[in-house]
């Protein structure tokens, strides 16, 4: 069975269809790419699966069971969580507080383990004392990362993660979400850094004024000339990219 | 070291009777003191460190005061009893006003706690059969005797005010370190986030708002018993911004400022024996001061100033 199943979903804004009759099933383990032009609706897709907006129709369920219409607290709780756009994380109190905040959130204690494994993994040790407003982007990254990780989801959903992140930054992002997948994540990836994209993920999502207009493994979507016309342009065969899969 | 500053400041706070004496101005102030740092602390949790702001502190401090004198007067309820009793009841309407105030954000939160606030003030006014109306209700009674020790002067009310402070203060210390707490931390810092993270906003917004109107319903027990007479124009909205000041003087977010902010608020008048015209005077330019120079409070700057200096020394 999959761990999440989107059926039929649409938002509608006004007279905008931001997302329109989208339909996607994603299971245990698998590394998902969600791309699309600014506007094709990939965030606002985040927001209807993690109940920060209500599909306007459509189901959504995780393991089988309906989570439209529960609240993002309820969605997070099922192991469905997310991080956001511009890195969110609670600026004024120190990253150990940050992670403090998070596993306060939680039903059961977190064991000690757990969360050097969170601190470790996300390269936190060094900041801990340290206020997020005071870091790198790419720290706080990390840092929305690892909060959601206290979660111990089964699924996480990234919103843009690599954006705003120098090159070193982003070979480091890479590794860490390697690390997470092969720890036994399933993850999907929004991002519009294509060669991350098209390296990391098995299969990517294209959606586009709302619509996914393909679903497949990296050289189906990059071989799509619709794909390539509305979102690649010219640079598809730049972008192409030398596909080196986790 | 931390340990050494609160037993001298325990010492300190109970030693205040010896020093002024158990009658006079200089106790009154003392117990006014104490009575106002126990509700700035009440203020203290839900604005300062779950960043609610709420204008209704007084009105829960007036129920209080009104449901403590009902309790005494037509249940024969005693003042041992009617601390904790009230302070239910108190919470008990709070969570009903929570189930639609925690539905609000921001400004708009502040903007319902005044109305909801001005609702209150206009109920204690107008139920005259429970309040007495707009000429309140005489209380002629005092503390009951506990373990065989009376309370007849002023300065034997302060001992009963001053371990009320230490236990709420103690409570809130304990809260704020509690998992509690520190999702109390996570509304003031980032709800969305909270809420992504698996904090149910809603809820913890709510309790956060009941936990403070019950503390201030307890100082409305301890004011009706000192003061002996209550009456509407106390726990208007005005006193509620007066709060706000307090706290703010003192250090937003902070255990110690709303203590720091009611010892500067309320004593400074009166030691400075300024005419009643002047003191609004001087507490607004103690406001305007603290706000331009220490944004972060009194006792938040001394906090940063020591963090930087132990970082330094690191």
């Amino acid at each position: 069975m999959a761990l999440l199943e989107v059926k039929a979903v649409g938002k509608i804004f006004g007279g905008l269809r931001a997302v329109n009759e989208v339909s996607l099933a994603i299971g245990e383990r698998e590394l998902v790419g969600l791309i699309g032009p600014n506007g094709a609706g990939k965030t606002t897709l985040f927001n209807l699966i993690t109940g920060h907006e209500r599909p306007s129709h459509g189901e959504i369920l995780w393991l089988g069971e309906r989570i439209d219409g529960k609240m993002p607290h309820q969605v997070s709780r099922l192991g469905l969580v997310r991080t956001f756009q511009n890195p969110m994380v609670f600026q004024k109190v120190s990253v150990k507080d940050n992670l403090s905040i998070a596993e306060s959130a939680r039903r059961k204690p977190l064991p000690a383990s757990m969360r050097e494994r969170v601190i470790e993994t996300c390269g936190l040790q060094p900041v801990l004392e340290q206020k997020p407003e005071n870091l790198p982007y790419g720290v706080k990254r990390r840092l929305g990362i690892a909060l959601a990780l206290l979660m111990e989801p089964r699924m996480l959903l990234l919103d843009e993660p690599a954006a705003g992140l120098n090159q070193a930054e982003r070979v480091q992002l890479r590794e860490l979400l390697v690390a997470l997948w092969r720890g036994g994540l399933a993850l999907v990836v929004v991002e519009h850094d294509m060669k991350l994209v098209m390296s990391l993920c098995k299969r990517v999502v294209v959606l586009d004024a709302g619509q996914l207009i393909e679903d497949g493994p990296p050289e189906k979507v990059l071989s799509n000339p619709v794909v390539a016309r509305i979102y690649l342009g010219k640079a598809a065969s730049r972008t192409g990219m030398d596909h080196a899969h986790p | 070291m931390r340990i050494a500053i609160y037993a001298l400041v325990l010492a300190l706070l109970f030693a205040v009777p010896t020093m002024v004496g158990s009658e006079g101005a200089l106790i009154n102030i003392a117990v006014v003191i104490v009575i106002n740092s126990i509700l700035a602390l009440s203020l203290g949790l839900l604005f300062g460190h779950t960043g609610q702001l709420s204008v209704a502190t007084a009105a829960f401090y007036g129920i209080g005061a009104y449901v403590a004198a009902n309790l005494a007067l037509k249940l024969g309820v005693s003042f041992w009893w009617s601390l904790p009793i009230t302070a239910l009841i108190v919470m008990a309407i709070a969570a009903v006003l929570s189930l639609v105030l925690s539905r609000l954000d921001h400004i708009v939160f502040a903007l319902g706690t005044y109305a909801v606030a001005e609702m209150i003030r206009l109920v204690l006014v107008n139920w005259w059969q429970v309040t007495g109306g707009p000429q309140g209700i005489s209380f002629p009674r005092r503390p009951e005797p506990l373990f065989g020790i009376t309370f007849t002067t002023r300065g034997d009310f302060y001992y009963i005010a001053a371990v009320v402070l230490v236990l709420v203060y103690a409570g809130i210390a304990w809260l704020r370190q509690s998992r509690l707490g520190w999702r109390f931390l996570s509304l003031r810092e980032n709800p969305t986030l909270a809420e992504s993270l698996g904090i149910d906003v809603r809820f913890v917004k709510g309790l956060a708002f009941v936990i403070a109107a019950g503390i201030a319903g307890l100082t409305g027990v301890l004011y009706v018993y000192y003061f002996r007479h209550i009456t509407p124009d106390v726990f208007t909205n005005w006193e509620s911004i007066l709060l706000i000041m307090v706290v703010m003087i003192g250090g937003l977010g902070t255990m110690a400022g709303p203590i720091v902010g009611a010892m500067i608020f309320l004593s400074l008048p009166e030691l400075l024996r300024l005419p009643p015209a002047v003191q609004p005077v001087l507490i607004g330019t103690i406001l305007i001061l603290v706000v331009v120079l220490l944004p972060r409070g009194i006792v938040g700057t001394l906090e940063d100033w020591w963090r930087a200096r132990r970082m330094v020394k690191r």
